[in-house]
């Protein structure tokens, strides 16, 4: 899975997402967060329109990186899940919880 | 007077010209008896050539016979050989040997018929030389003896029908006279068959003839029989009937060969032995069970190996305990089962100092445990080496293997013996270490799923769980059914992320907080989002996919929770569907709110409680499953729970091969719900 970083108006940061969101790859979303954390921000948003495939470590991993930034005190959101992705959240109950955003 | 004269004039002219002969000439007549036949010869005549020969003065030998001067002539051939030539008028030529005070060197005697008698010129053969005459060259025969090599001429005898039926021995060196036991004089003008002794040219005759008839070359290594020795030999045929042979004793370059062999077969084995130390140290390294393990070290027990038998014996604090036994007798399996460290058999100290010990006889055995009335007895071994199973600084016990003959334990195989008993206990301690995991485990897992679900009344149910990992990969599936008052129960299925003791004791954990909430009577929604925060709280970063359905059996409806699982199936009036249930998140999301729905229950109809490991992984969507598994309800045949959870298991809903583990609760309502109680 590939993750890139970008910074955005208004303080927001942007990881952008593409591959497949798993037991292997869960651990780096998990350290990126951390990471883009470290700098001040006001959101963070994940766009998940290239992840092709999450399973349920996946959604633990998104859910873990709702937490971290919570506790940072930073707004947090998902954008963009498509097709598996869209729908494992779906049945996971993640959706609205995960796509709305969190006030900072 | 007169007639003799001319006789005698002419004798005296060919003495005058034998007188300056150079070789010896003798004149000798013949001897006869009273019927004629030719007895012996009386020396007439030796020229002196012929007495510096043989280094007798003329006085001595002139006017007595041959039997008288060399009685060896009757019985060697040279008689009848002069007999015959006197006889018969022609002839002959005769190679002779000899090696005697008075006369040595090999002779060629001409011997020719003259009156009745004959004349004998010696030729001295060793006069003979090799190489030019200004050059000094080694004389032949000088030459031939000084070969490593025996070597013979030989002239081939025919009999009356041309076969050849023995070979004369023209010519033959000092060596290979020894080399058939013989003196050289003994052997030349004789046949290789005459004498009756056992010697290899008895062997050869056959490949002689071979090459006299043919002309074929022959060149082969014997072994001649009678003794140890091996000979190689070499036969040529140089003319018409006469066969060059030559031939050495080999014997002890066949030893050596025979020996450099044996070391190679040594060194051979030494391999061998480290190739398997080396595929017995694969296997055990594969080997993840202590029974693994066991198998794995009794494959160097091969009677082919030498070893007969092993037996591994553990230790725990004072004793030593019998773990493994193969190839030992009953009655000494017995004795090992329970012993002290304070017991004399070698296995005991070995256990306690780490030092290994070797017993290469039956004698050094017994002499270790002195008293006969506790002494493991030897069963059916003679030698024995006792090592510790040490690693890690910890010595696990201590490794038999018994050997059904005495032995001496040299350097290098001890090596190879404390290479393999570290490999094993290495295996061994991981092993026995996996092995306390895993009960652990498993015990673990079987405490918190419930051990038989209580009855319900209006309903029937059934539960599967298919484990996909084994031994201490426990995951976190769970189930329940909860009586919570007369009007209500509970069915409930859950799905702790991960698979590992950790997930095990979560799942243990929520299970009991679902129980408490339900048993306090909260609604559905708030026994899930106290649960949800009972975990959020006390295990921060764990998750739970939960479905807990509350029955209410007499009025045929249910409040559905969802937080994170897939939807329950219903099968109602032929067909089965997920309930339309809105999932809230999983247990674990902070900040989480869940809601309850109510759904009927048809009188009969079935619901199907399931974990996503039935329908859906990686490469197979939940849609699909979801889709085969209302299939599979459908065509069941029955909707009694137990036979519908069969028939859904191998109706091949969902993923095949599976990839994780599946727990599936199926609950059948009554076709006619009781009366609800006032």
């Amino acid at each position: 899975m590939i993750i890139t970083q970008q910074a955005e108006r208004g303080g927001v940061v942007r990881l952008t997402l593409s591959g497949e969101l798993d037991l292997a790859t869960a651990d780096r979303l998990q350290q990126h967060v951390q990471r883009a954390l470290a700098q001040p921000a006001r959101k963070l948003v994940l766009d998940l329109a290239g992840v092709a495939f999450c399973d349920s470590t996946g959604l633990g991993a998104l859910l873990h990186a709702r937490n971290t930034a919570v506790e940072h005190g930073t707004g947090f959101q998902v954008t963009r899940p498509r097709g598996l992705t869209q729908r494992v959240l779906e049945v996971s109950g993640l959706l609205d919880i995960l796509t709305g955003a969190t006030d900072p | 007077m007169g007639e003799e004269q001319p006789e005698a004039i002419r004798f005296a002219q060919v003495l005058g010209l034998l007188d300056a002969d150079p070789h010896g000439c003798a004149l000798a007549t013949a001897v006869r008896a009273a019927d004629g036949s030719i007895a012996d010869f009386r020396l007439v005549y030796l020229n002196e050539a012929g007495c510096a020969f043989l280094q007798r003065p003329a006085q001595e030998m002139i006017g007595r016979t041959y039997r008288q001067l060399w009685p060896d002539t009757a019985t060697d051939g040279t008689l009848p050989l002069y007999q015959r030539v006197v006889e018969e008028k022609i002839p002959a030529v005769r190679t002779v040997y000899h090696d005697r005070p008075t006369l040595t060197g090999h002779f060629e005697i001409r011997v020719v018929p003259l009156g009745d008698g004959f004349v004998a010129r010696f030729v001295d053969l060793s006069k003979l030389t090799l190489g030019s005459q200004t050059e000094g060259g080694a004389r032949l025969y000088d030459a031939l003896d000084a070969a490593f090599d025996g070597f013979a001429v030989l002239q081939a005898v025919r009999d009356d029908t041309g076969r050849i039926t023995d070979f004369r021995c023209e010519y033959i060196n000092q060596i290979g006279a020894k080399l058939a036991g013989h003196s050289v004089e003994d052997r030349i003008g004789r046949g290789i068959l005459e004498q009756p002794s056992r010697s290899a040219e008895l062997d050869l005759f056959p490949q002689l003839r071979h090459v006299a008839e043919t002309g074929d070359s022959w060149h082969q290594q014997i072994a001649v029989t009678g003794s140890a020795q091996t000979w190689e030999s070499k036969a040529v045929r140089v003319d018409v009937d006469i066969v060059a042979v030559s031939y050495r004793d080999i014997t002890e370059q066949v030893d050596r060969q025979r020996q450099l062999e044996q070391s190679a077969a040594l060194a051979q084995a030494a391999v061998d032995r480290t190739d398997a130390l080396q595929a017995v140290t694969a296997a055990l390294a594969a080997a993840s069970s202590p029974d693994e393990v066991y198998l794995a070290m009794g494959t160097v027990v091969r009677p082919t190996a030498g070893g007969q038998g092993l037996v591994v014996l553990l230790a725990e604090h004072d004793r030593l305990v019998l773990g493994y036994h193969a190839g030992y007798e009953d009655h000494v399996v017995r004795q090992l089962r329970e012993l002290p460290m304070s017991h004399p058999y070698p296995a005991t100290s070995v256990a306690l100092t780490g030092q290994a010990r070797y017993v290469g006889t039956p004698e050094q055995f017994d002499a270790a445990q002195p008293d006969p009335a506790t002494a493991i007895s030897r069963g059916g071994r003679s030698a024995w080496a006792f090592l510790p199973l040490s690693t890690a600084g910890q010595t696990l016990g201590t490794l038999v293997i018994g050997y059904r003959d005495a032995r001496e334990f040299d350097p290098d195989e001890r090596a190879n013996l404390m290479a393999f008993a570290r490999t094993a206990a290495q295996a061994l301690h991981r092993a026995l270490l996996h092995q306390a995991q895993l009960s652990i485990a498993t015990d673990l897992q079987r405490a918190l799923l419930p051990a038989a679900l209580p009855t319900l009344d209006g309903a029937r149910h059934a539960v599967r769980y298919l484990p996909w990992t084994q031994g201490a990969d426990v995951g976190g599936d769970w189930y329940d059914v909860i009586q919570i008052d007369d009007a209500r129960a509970a069915i409930v299925i859950g799905d702790v992320a991960g698979h590992s003791p950790r997930a095990a004791a979560i799942m243990g954990q929520l299970r009991s907080a679902v129980r408490a909430y339900a048993a306090d009577g909260y609604p559905p929604a708030d026994v899930i989002g106290r649960a949800n925060q009972h975990l959020c709280r006390y295990e921060p970063n764990a998750m739970a996919t939960c479905c807990y359905l509350e029955l209410h059996l007499h009025n045929g409806t249910a409040t559905a929770v969802l937080a994170g699982h897939p939807p329950p199936l219903r099968y109602a009036d032929g067909h089965a569907a997920p309930l339309r249930v809105k999932p809230g998140p999983p247990l674990g999301t902070r900040q989480a709110t869940y809601h309850q729905q109510t759904v009927t229950l048809p009188a009969g109809c079935c619901l199907l409680l399931y974990t996503d490991g039935l329908i859906e992984d990686r490469h197979h969507t939940i849609d699909r499953g979801l889709t085969e598994l209302c299939q599979a309800i459908e065509s069941a045949p029955t909707r009694d729970p137990d036979r519908l959870l069969d028939h859904i298991l191998d109706a091949g809903v969902g993923p095949d091969p599976r990839s994780d583990d599946v727990a599936i609760l199926a609950l059948t309502l009554e076709s006619h719900p009781a009366a609800p109680t006032p």
